[in-house]
């Protein structure tokens, strides 16, 4: 991890975490790990700290869909330990209340003990929302499967907590209506997507929504594009990698961190995060080792 | 209207008649299930093969049309390549659709196919004019000759897996990656003419062209959006409508390919291999971006301020 902070990489930039749910004591562990290496910065500082890098690099954490243990457990720890984090929430998961996809798939596997091919993740990732739910429906009609919404981990945050959250100082941020893995859905169904996803933030919460994370990490740029042109300024992706400036802000990339990681897992993926190593966790399998990176093939600065 | 024709809430039920070759697979499968829940009367001819030309005069044919070193590269990719490969394409389809709940479908449905030597024999012919449909959909199958595909009293019509008439003919999805026309991924739903896929467009669309897609999902995705639409327009005929024409752009140039040759399947498979495939879909991806004069972003301040490239 010293060597990584030294890279090219390190020096231009820092990292943007994508964690998901977290308990205080993992939230601790985190924060103490990142801490030794990063100086956490909050979502208004991001595209400065991009522009005008400092001698240590950045970390901004992240945390996507929105559950209820964000705001029980995660958010009171990382305020007590003085740390800023966005939260990017699935809006209409926090309207109807109904469990998201892949909660249902790991409620079905807890439950056989095994998943039926049919709903595999890497099977599900490749398919419209529609067909997931009609899947995931007949499984758990099959099996007699149900998901326990009063886990805080499969449950949402209500908006009035999420609204509590933004008065303390952490940005919401939106995540799609419901967790469609918009490259899979018709163009004009996910632009629509990207597009009511941000309004809902800005009217929940009372103030513009000035991020968007695409769910499962999966984007192109004329998508990425409609979220900028819907208010945000902002959209990140789950490309493993650090964040320099030669990334537009279009298409942040983010590292993702297991809530089981300690210290010298999260250093490990730190330092392959800047050699670019690291698999996409969106089911592309992009290794960025040998790709080009598209933007400074382009030769994009800003 | 026909007298056999039936009433639901005020749309007729179209007899509709469906021509496969072969026991239908996931992706036939969810076109016929989907067909079905319109509500019309569904019947399927199916064809035992997909032509009535014997081995030696389709060899013929395919020398007068490709010359003799075509005609070779076409042999050598289709046993070399194309079936080892249609056969791994058929698995993934086949997670991807659903396909043991589509057969379990299939098996209630209790549509029982009328079999017939192929879609163009007289037999077949004889079938279809017995049912008397109001629409035939081709699922899978041949070139229609006209003696076939006029028996349709409104219309007959086809899924054609590529964006007509801007490509026409067999494999367009793969054509499209192996010559880099991502213009050309997509589908069409049209009617049927002499022509090979040169009939009046009903609709036609395209699907995301994202990092990570292979020609499988691609062609996945394009063929989950044409059914969707076949099922408007069959819904649209039942209304007692006539689907609008899609608009196809004036004089549009239009490009045929048959069947892929060694080459080209030799260029697919390196195109669609391990982790070079997703760097070649992101180039394509990129040069769609620059076409459409994707916005960068800048710093301005706290905004980002959209302007063109």
């Amino acid at each position: 991890m010293a060597i990584a902070s030294r890279s090219d990489r390190a020096k231009r930039g820092g990292v943007i975490i994508n964690e998901h749910v977290l308990t205080a004591s993992e939230t601790r562990r985190h924060v103490d790990a990142l801490g030794r290496w990063f100086d956490f910065i909050h979502h208004d500082e991001l595209l400065d700290r991009l522009a005008r890098p400092k001698a240590r690099p950045f970390c901004l954490l992240t945390f996507d869909d929105g559950k209820r243990s964000f705001a029980t457990e995660t958010a009171p720890e990382l305020e007590r330990l003085g740390v800023p984090a966005v939260i990017y929430v699935a809006t209409q998961f926090l309207t109807d209340r109904t469990a998201l996809w892949f909660d249902r798939r790991t409620a079905i596997r807890r439950a056989l003990g095994y998943l039926p091919p049919e709903i595999e993740r890497e099977v599900l990732i490749r398919l419209p929302l529609a067909s997931i739910n009609e899947r995931l429906d007949r499984a758990c009609d099959k099996y007699k499967v149900t998901v326990d919404m009063e886990d805080d981990d499969v449950g949402p945050m209500s908006w009035d907590e999420a609204r509590d959250l933004a008065r303390r100082g952490f940005t919401i941020g939106a995540h799609s209506l419901r967790h469609a893995v918009l490259t899979c859905e018709t163009e004009a169904s996910a632009l629509s997507d990207i597009e009511q996803s941000i309004a809902e933030v800005s009217s929940e919460i009372g103030t513009p929504c000035k991020s968007f994370a695409f769910p499962n990490g999966n984007y192109t740029a004329r998508l990425a594009r409609r979220a900028l042109e819907a208010g945000a300024n902002t959209v990140m992706t789950t490309d493993p990698m650090w964040a320099d400036n030669s990334f537009p802000p279009w298409r942040l990339p983010r590292v993702s961190l297991n809530r089981a990681y300690n210290r010298g897992a999260i250093e490990l993926k730190m330092s392959l995060a800047t050699g670019r190593w690291l698999v996409n966790p969106n089911g592309t399998g992009r290794l960025y080792r040998k790709s080009s990176h598209a933007c400074e093939a382009a030769g994009a600065k800003w | 209207m026909a007298d056999n024709a039936k009433q639901i809430n005020g749309e007729r039920r179209l007899k509709v008649v469906a021509l496969l070759v072969g026991d239908p697979q996931a992706t036939e499968l969810w076109t016929l299930k989907n067909l079905a829940a319109t509500g019309c009367e569904l019947y399927v001819v199916r064809a035992l093969k997909a032509s009535g030309l014997s081995t030696a005069e389709r060899l013929k044919r395919l020398a007068r049309q490709h010359g003799v070193v075509g005609l070779v590269s076409r042999l050598m990719g289709s046993k070399l390549i194309a079936t080892r490969q249609a056969r791994k394409e058929l698995r993934q389809l086949d997670l991807l659709f659903g396909g043991e709940e589509l057969r379990g479908w299939w098996i209630a449905s209790g549509i029982k196919p009328i079999d017939a030597t192929h879609l163009n024999h007289a037999d077949a012919r004889s079938a279809i004019a017995k049912l008397q449909p109001d629409v035939i959909v081709r699922v899978t199958g041949g070139v229609l000759g006209r003696g076939t595909f006029s028996l349709a009293r409104i219309a007959t019509l086809n899924i054609h897996h590529g964006v007509a008439p801007r490509i026409r003919g067999m494999c367009s999805i793969q054509w499209g990656i192996i010559e880099g026309r991502s213009d050309w991924i997509g589908s069409t739903v049209h009617e049927i003419d002499d022509g090979i896929d040169t009939g009046r467009v009903l609709w036609r669309g395209r699907p995301q062209l994202a990092p990570g897609d292979t020609g499988t999902t691609l062609f996945f995705r394009a063929h989950l959006e044409a059914v969707e639409q076949l099922v408007r327009v069959i819904r649209e005929y039942a209304a007692g409508k006539t689907p609008e024409s899609w608009p196809c752009e004036d004089r549009e140039r239009s490009d045929y390919r048959s069947a892929v040759g060694l080459w080209g399947w030799l260029r697919y498979l390196y195109l669609g291999a391990g982790m070079r495939a997703p760097v070649i879909f992101e180039r394509a991806w990129r040069v769609e971006d620059e076409n459409t004069e994707l916005n960068w972003g800048r710093l301005d301040g706290d905004r980002v301020e959209i302007r063109s490239s």
